[in-house]
């Protein structure tokens, strides 16, 4: 009676005999000694790409009978060379960690999740996607990623397929103002030259908290040669051992300091005139603009005295070309302030007027990869759709390609955008303000995550559909530009730990079936990736064996100016492009925002070295770091805080027009009075992550929905917040 | 029914218990003679418990305790609960950390799997260490009367369910898998009582 | 005499953690032990501020106290220079925790063999094996600004020499930390301020009473008593002669 009938048993015993295996080996003490044992049979060895930031540094991993042993920095990739940083080491763990997407899951009408089947999961998102496309129009479906090779293929190209061009990345909250800016008068973003620069100047960016292993390598080379190294923020930061001198300036200011430090060259006559001649426009509007902008005047807005400004600007030209600002990333002027795009246009047109572009120890628009693609006529490529990306009026200046993230959000709430898809991205709790992004997708239709862990905006998901981790799945092919080029292959290294996960290839491609659109989704992702390596002379088997070939035929050309990417071909140091959106030609002075007052502080924010946006805040071994030094506190300015009775440690009350939050603080002589800084990867509401879940606060939850007006960038710097002691 | 056949059934009971709940295994558990066969084959009393649920209810009762769509849901895979490896040269920070999966338990599970030539055709929720499989396996084991394995077997996989125990007490004090456990742990622990191990069985020391 | 030595300068230091999770990595440890702590040191006033990492493990002293009070001989020199621990032979009796002048060795719940609990002593060990076989510490292979450098013991003191040469423009107070007092140490430390803001005593030394215990108490009393009531009084003794009392843990 006990036995049930209709048993659903996981294992099938047709053929089955226990005499097969010895009773030695049933023991389990005995058989592991064994099988540890015998190494050398046992120890695979995958050449791989890490996910713990953007960028996916080439690694080697090692496995034993088929489980992950250890990781090592992948020799021949250009951003790791050999070495890992600790969220490399760490993020692996994610591999066998419980707190993962295990199974499709389906938010019930009492708000719990369901574990669902893929087949009901695909048919019922499907559905809904055609229901949507046809009372709506395509035009009301969305797509946003953090992209990764996979999804740089078949997210993109099934957003194309249901004929919606709202395809968005997760840049609107890193560094699209600074593209913004640089697209605008360079064509692009190169990379500075560290290594052979004499003279580098950082604005808000820090090699010492946002590792890159090979940018850190390369300062501590320029280091060795003499380099002089100025970092430019409000904050000591963490790449100050390698800098000779910090200027703490008044946060928001940064672009007063280009302008100052132009004016210099332009009245002392220092710049490159030469590489202006030949290869810039609009020269005389912007000298005629920057001609206000005096160090003096600079001062009092950047608390910068002026002759430290005319030095810099004076010892920077007398190094040119082998001197330059560094271009950064999201750092001060990525998405931080209104400012921010013009602070891009002004670093883009000093180093300009360095003549450093193209130069050794100056800016490298480097080589790309130059991958292949599918064969159209074999696998037709969905049209390129007839409507124009949701923002992109509001925002004409903003890189295109990328689009601004938030208008999602923004159109939700205006009944507008009813489907959203949000792939391997916590745009929720990262892009926007938490609040605002939970009203705005509460009020869609459809919203479906897919992810490895049920992330703040996985919980406000319709559907949640999980991935492999990185270890565990092969993604596309892809391609690493640089001063030479690179080849890279993500790669399985280890079996699926959760049989009931899939890949983002094999999502995307079920779910165009589902929605109609499969024509489009007829290859596999082996297919594109042969496609993609077959220019290069590379075979896959190639690339699987060696996980990442450097291009010695693909390399960037020193000494040579390129043609411009911008509409004259030049330099464009004033652009109708801007005059016709609605803004100056030439870079001008916006001041920031919101100023603090009477006792209040701008909230800063930035990245701390052992973590990545809040993907990693759920890895017990990198957030026990956090744990043990306090790394979650509010930096205070020391004088401050004993104007307000506030000692190290103290538990603080942070509030802003947005919200209120409670943490610890930590009293430091690094940093300017006027702020206040917030790491960026805490905060974690997600009941599903324990580990990260209470640790610190959001610095987005005090940060207005608001748009930066030439970029639509978050402006997550532009908000005032008070600080009081709470007592205990 | 000789007893080792009885206790094949009650193992596959418990394996079909510890699945998202369906008619099959309702109906075992609405039998009028339920707790007294159970409590036959297992030769062990069933502490007192709750009313019967209703399907319904046991459904939502097990996907609030062991699903991973609910928050803090409890693991039925043995990896979880104990280190992740006893190799001494794995070169992983969580090498010796409770709390992951496809641990030494799992690797051991699917090597016996695929030895014995017992094949999971594909099912989304076949985990080599889940408690279902193991046993399942067990359960193989005694209809094959391999004693000894089944003795290892048990003994070596299913030493984990004082925690199991100790987790769902924590969650629902009167939940039926509570009481359920608790009789399973009962009857493992006549086996893993003396902590068998390979050694002593060969020196045929058995208790 | 060893041959090998470590130089961590703390002048290069960005405070990454890199080198704590490699460490982790190759020891085998759980994310909440690390053979590996750091202490920040702010020098100044605003803006006027200079900010060091302290990147701190066990010295491996030349003539290491932890070595002298182990009464299970669990703790011995390794040719490579490094002093390392046979957790086989631990009994987790606490006296290298209780008498390292630099609050190094501590004592931590380990593994054992069959996967129990046990106390054990828990230190760097200066990856002895991967150096036994030409390779190099898990902390300095990762350390992508050199701040931690490992090689052959008279190039690393020339190099640290070299390295304070360098810095004491910027640091005037910079200095090599190789204690005498316990024979010099396999790792040394190029410091940016005295020892004392690193919580490091200046003239830290091997207590006589160590290496009277070590030399002579311990071996007669071993034969006299056997290893477990030696251990019970041997704690007491060492309690009273050397405990330093609490160890202040830089930056934890």
């Amino acid at each position: 009676m006990l036995k049930p009938v209709s048993r659903r048993s996981f294992i099938k015993a047709s053929a089955a005999t226990a005499a097969a295996v010895s009773l030695t080996s049933f023991d389990m003490h005995s058989w592991m000694a064994s099988a540890s044992a015998d190494e050398k049979a046992a120890i695979s060895k995958i050449p791989t790409t890490c996910n713990g930031c953007s960028s996916q540094c080439g690694m080697i991993a090692y496995t034993k009978n088929g489980r992950l042993w250890k990781l090592e920095g992948h020799p021949d990739h250009p951003r790791s060379k050999g070495t890992l940083c600790a969220r490399g080491h760490g993020y692996a763990t994610l591999i066998y960690s419980k707190e993962r997407l295990e199974q499709p899951m389906k938010r019930m009408e009492n708000g719990k999740y369901e574990p669902i089947s893929w087949e009901q999961a695909f048919k019922e998102i499907g559905d809904k996607l055609k229901e949507i496309i046809k009372e709506h129009g395509p035009e009301s479906v969305a797509l946003v990623q953090d992209p990764r090779p996979t999804g740089n293929v078949y997210a993109t190209r099934f957003i194309k397929a249901l004929g919606s061009p709202n395809y968005y990345t997760h840049h609107v909250a890193c560094n699209n103002s600074r593209d913004t800016g640089f697209n605008h008068t360079i064509g692009g973003v190169p990379s500075a030259d560290i290594a052979n620069s004499s003279y580098i100047m950082f604005i808000g960016r820090s090699y010492g908290d946002g590792i890159r292993p090979s940018s850190m390598s390369a300062l501590a080379q320029a280091k060795e040669n003499g380099a002089k190294v100025i970092i430019v923020d409000p904050r000591k930061n963490n790449t100050s051992p390698f800098a000779d001198q910090w200027l703490p300036i008044r946060p928001g200011t940064d672009l007063a300091l280009v302008l100052a430090m132009a004016h210099i060259l332009i009245e002392k006559d220092l710049y490159d005139a030469g590489f202006i001649e030949d290869h810039a426009t609009g020269f005389e509007e912007f000298k005629k603009e920057v001609k206000q902008y005096t160090p003096e005047w600079a001062e009092k807005v950047t608390g910068i005295d002026a002759q430290t400004i005319k030095t810099i600007a004076t010892d920077m030209a007398q190094l040119k070309p082998k001197a330059v600002i560094e271009q950064s990333w999201r750092g001060a002027f990525g998405c931080n302030y209104k400012n921010s795009t013009e602070t891009g246009r002004a670093v883009a047109l000093f180093n300009a007027m360095l003549g450093n572009i193209q130069q050794e120890g100056g800016y490298i628009f480097g080589a790309s990869a130059g991958l292949g693609d599918l064969d159209p006529d074999q696998f037709p490529a969905p049209q390129e759709p007839d409507a124009v990306k949701d923002g992109e009026e509001d925002f004409p200046l903003a890189p295109r390609g990328r689009g601004v993230a938030n208008i999602v959000p923004l159109r939700a709430k205006e009944g507008k955008m009813k489907a959203a898809f949000y792939h391997h991205s916590n745009a929720a709790l990262g892009y926007g303000n938490p609040e605002y992004y939970k009203e705005a997708l509460n009020e869609m239709d459809l919203v479906v995550t897919i992810d490895v862990q049920m992330s703040e905006t996985a919980l406000l998901s319709h559907y949640v559909l999980p991935e492999p981790s990185y270890m565990e799945r092969d993604d596309a092919v892809d391609g690493v530009g640089g001063g030479t080029a690179a080849v890279v292959l993500r790669q399985k290294a280890v079996d699926r730990v959760h049989p009931n996960t899939k890949p983002a290839d094999e999502i995307f491609t079920e779910l165009a079936k589902a929605s109609g659109v499969g024509e489009y989704f007829t290859f596999t992702l082996e297919d594109y990736n042969k496609a993609a390596v077959e220019p290069l002379g590379i075979t896959m088997d190639e690339l699987r064996e060696k996980g990442s070939i450097p291009l010695e035929d693909k390399k960037a050309e020193i000494g040579t100016v390129p043609e411009f990417n911008t509409p004259s071909g030049k330099v464009e140091f004033a652009s109708q492009t801007f005059e016709d959106a609605g803004f100056n030609a030439v870079p001008t002075w916006i001041p920031p925002l919101v100023e603090p007052k009477n006792g209040s502080y701008r909230l800063t924010t930035g990245k701390q070295a052992i973590h990545s946006h809040t993907q990693t805040a759920n890895i017990p071994m990198l957030m026990q770091i956090t744990k043990d030094y306090d790394l979650e506190r509010l930096w205070m300015n020391r004088q401050e805080a004993k104007k307000k009775g506030i000692q190290d440690s103290d538990l603080v009350e942070v509030s802003s027009d947005s919200a209120s939050s409670t943490v610890k603080v930590k009293l430091t002589d690094r940093l300017h009075p006027e702020t206040v800084y917030i790491p960026s990867h805490y905060g974690i509401t997600s009941k599903y992550l324990t580990t990260a879940k209470g640790v610190g606060f959001s610095y987005m939850e005090h940060v207005p929905f608001h748009f930066q007006p030439m970029s639509g960038c978050s402006m997550i710097h532009e908000v005032i917040v008070d600080v009081r002691k709470v007592d205990a | 029914m000789p007893d080792h056949m009885k206790q094949r059934d009650l193992l596959l009971f418990y394996a079909e218990l510890y699945k998202p709940p369906g008619d099959a295994v309702y109906e075992v558990i609405s039998h009028p003679d339920f707790r007294t066969e159970l409590e036959q084959a297992s030769g062990a009393a069933l502490n007192d418990c709750c009313d019967l649920p209703s399907l319904s209810s046991l459904k939502e009762e097990f996907r609030s305790l062991f699903s991973s769509s609910s928050q803090n849901g409890i693991s039925l895979i043995e990896s979880f609960y104990k280190p992740w490896t006893t190799d001494q040269t794995a070169a992983l920070p969580f090498a010796q950390s409770k709390g992951m999966m496809m641990g030494d338990p799992a690797w051991h599970m699917r090597y016996l799997l695929e030895e014995i030539g017992l094949n999971s055709s594909y099912d989304p929720m076949f985990y080599p260490d889940h408690i279902s499989v193991i046993l399942e396996l067990a359960a193989f084991l005694l209809e094959e009367q391999e004693t000894d394995k089944f003795t290892l077997l048990v003994s070596q996989h299913l030493n984990w369910l004082d925690d199991l125990v100790e987790a769902i007490r924590k969650q629902k004090k009167d939940s039926l898998y509570l009481k359920l456990t608790e009789l399973l742990n009962k009857f493992v622990n006549e086996f893993t009582i003396c902590n068998q191990s390979f050694d002593r069985l060969k020196e045929d020391s058995v208790c | 005499m060893g041959q090998y030595r470590m130089l961590v300068d703390v002048t290069k230091c960005i405070g990454c953690y890199s080198c704590r999770v490699a460490c982790q990595m190759e020891n085998d440890l759980p994310p909440d032990q690390s053979y590996i702590s750091f202490c920040e040191v702010e020098k100044g006033e605003y803006p006027n501020v200079e900010w060091v990492m302290h990147r701190f493990s066990c010295l491996h002293c030349e003539d290491a106290v932890c070595e002298k009070v182990c009464p299970q001989n669990a703790i011995s020199y390794s040719q490579t220079g490094a002093v390392v621990v046979d957790q086989e032979q631990c009994i987790g009796c606490e006296y290298c925790e209780k008498n390292c002048p630099f609050g190094r060795a501590k004592v931590e719940l380990c593994q054992d063999k069959e996967g129990n609990s046990v106390s054990r002593a828990n230190k760097c060990t200066l990856c002895n094996g991967k150096v036994l076989e030409g390779m190099t510490p898990a902390c300095a292979s990762t350390c992508y600004t050199e701040a931690i450098v490992f090689g052959e013991s008279d190039e690393i003191l020339q190099k640290a020499e070299q390295r304070l040469a360098e810095v004491k423009d910027r640091y005037p107070d910079a200095n090599i930390y190789n204690p005498e007092g316990v024979g010099g140490t396999h790792t040394i430390y190029l410091l940016a301020h005295k020892p004392e803001e690193y919580d490091l005593e200046s003239d830290a030394t091997t207590p006589a009473s160590a290496i009277i215990w070590k030399d002579y108490a311990q071996p007669l009393g071993k034969l006299l008593l056997g290893a477990t009531t030696m251990a019970v009084i041997g704690g007491a003794i060492s309690n009273r002669l050397f405990n330093k009392g609490e160890h202040h843990e830089g930056g934890e």
